[in-house]
């Protein structure tokens, strides 16, 4: 069965990604893949080692805005089937690399602090340059 | 999703983009709509204007390349709707145009390298930063070998 990839990280962004294809998957029948990455910061770390905790509070932060993603789709497109994808990592590398099978990769616009314009972020624009299956960029606007 | 919009220059990575666009309005019952652009390059018009028939040229060429991408979907897709549009300008400009009337604009990404990037920049970055619909971009099919 063919998937849809969305990235999630609880950004404004994600959110209209996330509906998108949620929507998109259940027209195509296809499973909707969510992928999250997390690392611990380096400013964390301070050249030292960050104890088994840290780590397991970073990843556990990401499943929960993974889990989160997964009951709003619940409510909005009920028949979709969902896989995850929580791994360490950089965003952008860790999307493109969990992305690389998918039908369509959903990426978007995210407003820029200070103008009104939508550009695409850094993790939008690393696949939209590098992925080698097709990629929807969103923008966040109200809806017609 | 009602209309789809697929933006079309008779290249390899515009098939691939036709035919994205006419399996998604297959699935979403939409009707899709094939835009070609054209325009007198400036270097013509800076060495003292061009003449009619220059001008006929290129929209016929561009006439030519959205029906053949016409004939592609509709071999594809029998059964979807099918508009064809010609737009004298820039091929940017004129598909974030075509989105504001679109639930969908699909175009083809070239190739890869420094080059690729470079000119994904001034066409598709330029209508996945401005259009006001979501914008596909469609990599070129994979090589053979």
């Amino acid at each position: 069965m063919e998937s849809i990839a969305v990235f999630v990280n609880g950004s404004e962004e994600a959110a209209a990604s996330l509906e998108f294809g949620a929507h998109e998957a259940a027209i195509r029948r296809a499973t909707l893949r969510l992928v999250a990455a997390w690392d611990v910061p380096s400013s964390i770390l301070g050249g030292g080692v960050a104890g088994q905790d840290v780590y397991d509070e970073f990843r556990e932060s990401a499943e929960k805005l993974v889990q989160d993603a997964m009951a709003r789709v619940a409510e909005w497109e009920p028949s979709v089937a969902i896989e995850t994808r929580v791994v360490k990592g950089q965003p952008g590398p860790v999307f493109l690399e969990e992305s690389r099978d998918a039908a369509l990769i959903v990426a978007a616009r995210k407003r820029h602090a200070g103008i009104k314009e939508l550009v695409l972020g850094s993790v939008s624009k690393h696949i939209l340059n590098n992925s080698e299956r097709p990629v929807v960029v969103v923008p966040i606007l109200p809806r017609t | 999703m009602k209309t789809i919009v697929v933006g079309v220059d008779g290249s390899p990575g515009s098939q691939v983009a036709v035919e994205f666009a006419a399996r998604e309005a297959a699935a979403h019952g939409a009707t899709l709509r094939i835009v070609s652009a054209w325009e007198v390059p400036p270097t013509v018009l800076s060495s003292g204007g061009a003449a009619p028939d220059l001008y006929r040229s290129f929209e016929d060429d561009a006439r030519l390349i959205v029906s053949d991408a016409a004939a592609q979907a509709a071999a594809l897709e029998p059964s979807v709707l099918r508009e064809e549009r010609v737009v004298e300008g820039h091929a940017g400009n004129a598909l974030v145009a075509e989105a504001e009337s679109a639930d969908l604009v699909v175009i083809g990404r070239r190739g890869h390298g420094a080059l690729a990037e470079f000119l994904l920049g001034s066409i598709s970055h330029q209508v996945a930063d401005h259009a006001k619909c979501p914008v596909v971009i469609v990599p070129p099919a994979p090589e053979d070998g």
